[in-house]
């Protein structure tokens, strides 16, 4: 368990400084120069003065070789400094905390109402197999997966923030402003898990021990309960993870159309910006996030899982 | 508990049927088991045995359905119980082990939670007193240290311990009857004898009347009172143990004899019957035994067996057999 747990995070080491390196080199490969940008930006007008780029450049410390300034951002990253972002001349790292606690926030809220409705669901579905249940969440799950948020969360917004009035149209300012986002953001995952609950579930179901329990005389209910539920729902911890790395820098379009500070919002106007700090800074990030996230869900996998944890996996 | 002479269980003329399937797994299969009495029902694998103990359980599985025929359990109509009398029939009057006793622990849950389950949802135990009651019944399995394999999961266990814990699980409810699957085929050799003998003696110590499916000999003349052959979903002899086994009538019967024995034959192979019964379901008329049968040919009989299938004929010790050879040529007017 322990080896490998320690083989675990050496790798783990090693896949960060890889991607540490990509999400350093990115921003010059994609062309452009942020200085003219960031200069462009400032004074509105297309003819920069060539000193004034320079010395920017100087300033920014860009003039240096690559091999230095990536060593030189590697280790203030180390330290937890990410630099300064060029377009508003805050610590990258505080602006991307910020907003990584606000996608969390609102990936974990979105993801607890999916799983909170997709594991009964699933279940229940898959104990009846062809059952009207069955049928609904089928019909339920295509919808969900087919539907487009980019058209349901206008959708969301027309009919409960302005026509009805009972949650407000965006922002970040209560938690009744997550509720709207967080349900939108919710069903896709939720058609998801409910397949893979199924799925697991049918598996389960058929399963000798279940047999055995049923013949020392538990209802169905009862044995679904005590020995169908825990298998089943292995699965879902995995794609839980999965789409917690994917939502955390992958709401954009929610986070921009609910006005809301988060890392998907952050990132896209970094990308419009050229601010390469930022970009830098947030990719690291978001990788490092969606790494520690699987490998707590694998810890947990096993933790519920008491043949992987004693290494007797079939 | 009801001592009367009745059987415990009587099945008649069972017929479970998968769809699909164009015949049949079990055919009107009729048998009885009486109080305290160890039935062995014997035959090749697929000849219905499991599906004719699950279908005692109503458990069959997914698709699986009793499509004919009745069974008494007790004085109770077993077929025609609600899903909740069902439930407290299970584990409660009739428990059964399986072939596999690892795969037949759920992976996710202690040892203990599983033997207590019969306890709490029959017996009314509470927590704690089903966690003492546990660690008596593992005691009585032969488990040493109790107290710790109790907290076990099923992959720390052995076959053989496994196997224990499904007997213990199994008599925890206090059943009447038990109904054994081979629960001893997947076991190393040396632990088969030790299990066996465990049933045994818990059996007798409760009067525990013991449905025991086996496709080994050697085990039917150690424990059973009587014996059932099974072909292609059809009893095709039954009898006493001694009898059937000291002097087969059926010439399936007498084939699984003299390939249980390992002996080899004049040119040194070891003897098996030759063809499967795997399709023998499928035989529209005749004795569905015909094609592998050495008898029909050797009695001349051969076209009567292929044309019509023989019924289960009783001699006069009650020693039933369902062949043509058995029955001589008077019956050829009948």
């Amino acid at each position: 368990m322990w080896t490998r747990l320690l083989q675990r995070l050496l790798i783990l080491g090693l896949m960060l400084l890889g991607v540490s390196l990509l999400a350093f080199l990115v921003p010059y490969v994609s062309g452009g120069d942020p200085v003219r940008t960031i200069l462009m930006s400032r004074v509105r007008d297309l003819d920069v003065d060539p000193a004034a780029v320079e010395a920017m450049r100087i300033h920014l410390g860009l003039d240096r070789p690559l091999a230095v300034q990536y060593g030189a951002w590697l280790w203030q990253a180390l330290q937890g400094d990410l630099g300064y972002s060029f377009a508003s001349g805050r610590p990258v790292a505080s602006e991307i905390g910020h907003a990584l606690g606000v996608s969390i926030t609102l990936a974990l809220t979105a993801l607890g109402i999916a799983a909170a409705v997709a594991i009964p669901l699933g279940t229940l579905a898959a104990t009846r197999p062809g059952g009207t249940v069955d049928s609904a969440t089928t019909l339920m799950v295509q919808t969900f997966v087919a539907t487009p948020e980019y058209w349901l969360a206008p959708m969301g917004i027309l009919v409960f923030a302005l026509h009805l009035g009972w949650l407000p149209s965006a922002g970040w300012t209560s938690w009744t402003a997550l509720v709207l986002p967080a349900t939108v953001l919710s069903l896709r995952p939720m058609a998801y898990f409910t397949q893979v609950t199924r799925a697991a579930m049918m598996d389960v179901l058929q399963a000798p021990y279940i047999t055995a329990a049923r013949s020392r005389g538990l209802s169905m209910r009862q044995t679904v309960m005590r020995h169908g539920l825990r298998n089943g729902s292995l699965p879902v911890v995995t794609f839980f993870a999965l789409w917690l790395a994917g939502l955390l820098g992958g709401s954009v379009v929610i986070e921009v159309i609910f006005a809301i500070p988060g890392m998907g919002r952050l990132l896209y106007e970094a990308v419009i910006n050229r601010d390469v700090p930022m970009l830098q800074g947030g990719f690291v990030s978001i990788v490092a996030l969606s790494i520690l996230i699987n490998t707590i869900a694998d810890m947990l996998y096993v933790a519920l899982n008491p043949a992987v944890r004693s290494g007797h996996a079939h | 508990m009801n001592k009367t002479n009745e059987p415990l269980l009587v099945i008649e003329d069972l017929t479970v049927a998968f769809p699909g399937q164009p015949t049949p797994v079990i055919d009107g299969l009729s048998l009885t088991l009486n109080r305290g009495e160890v039935l062995a029902l014997v035959g090749e694998s697929g000849s219905g045995k499991s599906m004719t103990a699950l279908s005692l359980m109503r458990l069959l599985p997914a698709g699986g359905e009793i499509t004919g025929g009745r069974i008494r359990f007790d004085g109770e109509d077993v077929l025609s119980l609600s899903d909740r009398q069902m439930n407290r029939m299970r584990g409660g009057r009739m428990a059964m082990l399986f072939q596999q006793p690892q795969a037949m622990l759920d992976p996710t849950s202690r040892v203990n939670a599983q033997i207590a389950e019969p306890l709490r949802v029959h017996r009314g135990f509470g927590r704690r007193a089903a966690m003492e009651r546990v660690l008596d019944l593992l005691r009585e399995v032969g488990i040493a240290d109790p107290a710790v394999r109790a907290r076990c999961f099923s992959h720390e266990l052995s076959g053989g311990m496994a196997q224990r814990v499904m007997i213990a699980a199994a008599l925890s409810g206090d059943p009447q009857m038990l109904i054994a699957d081979e629960p001893t085929t997947a076991l190393d050799v040396t632990v088969q004898a030790q299990i066996l003998r465990l049933i045994d003696e818990q059996r007798r110590k409760r009067d525990l009347a013991t449905l025991l499916i086996t496709h080994d000999l050697a085990v039917v003349s150690a424990l059973a009172d009587r014996v059932a052959v099974m072909y292609a979903g059809r009893i095709v002899e039954e009898g006493p143990a001694k009898a059937v086994l000291e002097s087969p009538q059926h010439p399936y019967t007498q084939a699984l004899m003299r390939c249980s024995l390992l002996v080899p034959d004049q040119s040194g192979q070891l003897l098996s019957i030759p063809g499967s019964g795997t399709h023998a379901r499928e035989l529209t008329c005749g004795c569905r035994f015909h094609p592998r049968c050495s008898a029909a040919s050797q009695h001349g009989i051969a076209s009567r067996c292929m044309r019509s299938e023989p019924a289960l004929k009783p001699d006069a010790d009650g020693h039933e057999t369902r062949c043509w050879a058995v029955e001589p040529e008077k019956e050829s007017a009948a």
